[in-house]
């Protein structure tokens, strides 16, 4: 059995505590980019979901340690902020898929 | 082409292998078409998944907006502190295609009862157990979401690893070993020649010897 955790940013934050998961804050991508780092060490988390802005700020060192770690398996969650970043899930899967095949897969809504 | 002998039993061995070589790379590429029909719904299902967890995002922030709206900051803060219970997932493995896979399955509803979510429920609103639903729904598409991007991720792993094997074989081993059978071949028939000749210089010495006694 392992946790799930959810970062995110303090507003959405009370909406996952009322969904009863385990909430950690970041107020921006920087302090977001510790946290994960911190959490990634956590043996009993099975899944860490993050705001998708979040994870778009992150550098090229924490995107590699995170494609490596076999648990927590990290997800980006879609939560709309001022910062925008909005299709980052996107554009995460779609590296993804680029990094699997070796060509670009166009994801088309239906 | 220095390490190579140019023996008659080398070139049996080459061409063995050669054989071999080619036997692996016809399994290899089945495997990858396999791999490739595995992967395509992959890709669409992660896809779907995806568009609705970000409509039930949008959704689910709406109605916490509309909460905060209405009972006020202090009074969802409070209750959001309030909330027990905690969502576990239960990770086991499988296999599809040899290739290990986790399977993430939510070990317990989180979706509780307006009795057991923690607070009192005549003490707020409704919006803010609207609020609650939809947050649990976001986790539930999360879970679900781990689950098929890893899958994603690990047969994608897979598929790039058995391409690149597919074209060694087919780019690299083979036309070297077929380079080195050509070599050997070549050297055969290079000797066979200076035999031929050597026996016919060989013959003329006895001829001329003969005519000379």
């Amino acid at each position: 059995m392992y946790k799930v955790v959810v970062l995110t940013d303090p507003d959405t934050a009370y909406g996952f505590r009322l969904a009863g998961v385990d909430v950690h804050e970041a107020d921006d991508p920087a302090e977001a980019r510790h946290e994960i780092n911190r959490l990634l060490e956590d043996e009993n988390t099975g899944i860490l979901a993050v705001n998708e802005g979040f994870l778009a700020a992150i550098d090229e060192r924490v995107r590699q340690r995170i494609e490596a770690t076999y648990r927590p398996i990290v997800v980006s969650l879609p939560v709309k902020e001022k910062l925008g970043a909005i299709g980052e899930r996107r554009a995460f899967l779609a590296r993804l898929v680029h990094r699997a095949v070796g060509f670009d897969v166009t994801l088309r809504k239906e | 082409m220095e390490n190579v002998n140019p023996t008659r039993s080398e070139l049996l061995y080459r061409r063995q292998q050669i054989k071999l070589a080619n036997q692996g790379m016809d399994l290899l590429k089945k495997k990858r078409d396999a791999l490739l029909r595995e992967f395509l719904p992959i890709i669409d299902e992660t896809m779907r998944l995806s568009l609705r967890l970000e409509r039930a995002t949008a959704d689910a922030q709406a109605a916490l907006a509309l909460a905060e709206a209405v009972e006020g900051r202090t009074v969802l803060r409070s209750v959001s502190f309030a909330t027990k219970g905690e969502v576990l997932v239960d990770i086991s493995g499988t296999h599809v295609m040899g290739v290990p896979i986790p399977v993430i399955k939510k070990a317990e509803t989180p979706i509780k009862t307006e009795l057991e979510r923690g607070y009192s429920i005549t003490g707020v609103g409704a919006r803010i157990d609207q609020t609650a639903e939809k947050f649990e729904e976001i986790v539930d598409l999360m879970i679900e979401s781990a689950d098929i991007e890893t899958r994603l991720r690990r047969l994608g792993e897979e598929l790039q690893k058995t391409n690149r094997r597919v074209n060694a074989l087919e780019n690299t081993v083979i036309p070297e070993l077929e380079e080195q059978v050509k070599f050997i071949f070549s050297s055969l028939d290079e000797r066979a020649r200076e035999d031929h000749f050597r026996l016919k210089k060989v013959k003329k010495k006895i001829v001329a010897r003969k005519r000379r006694d």
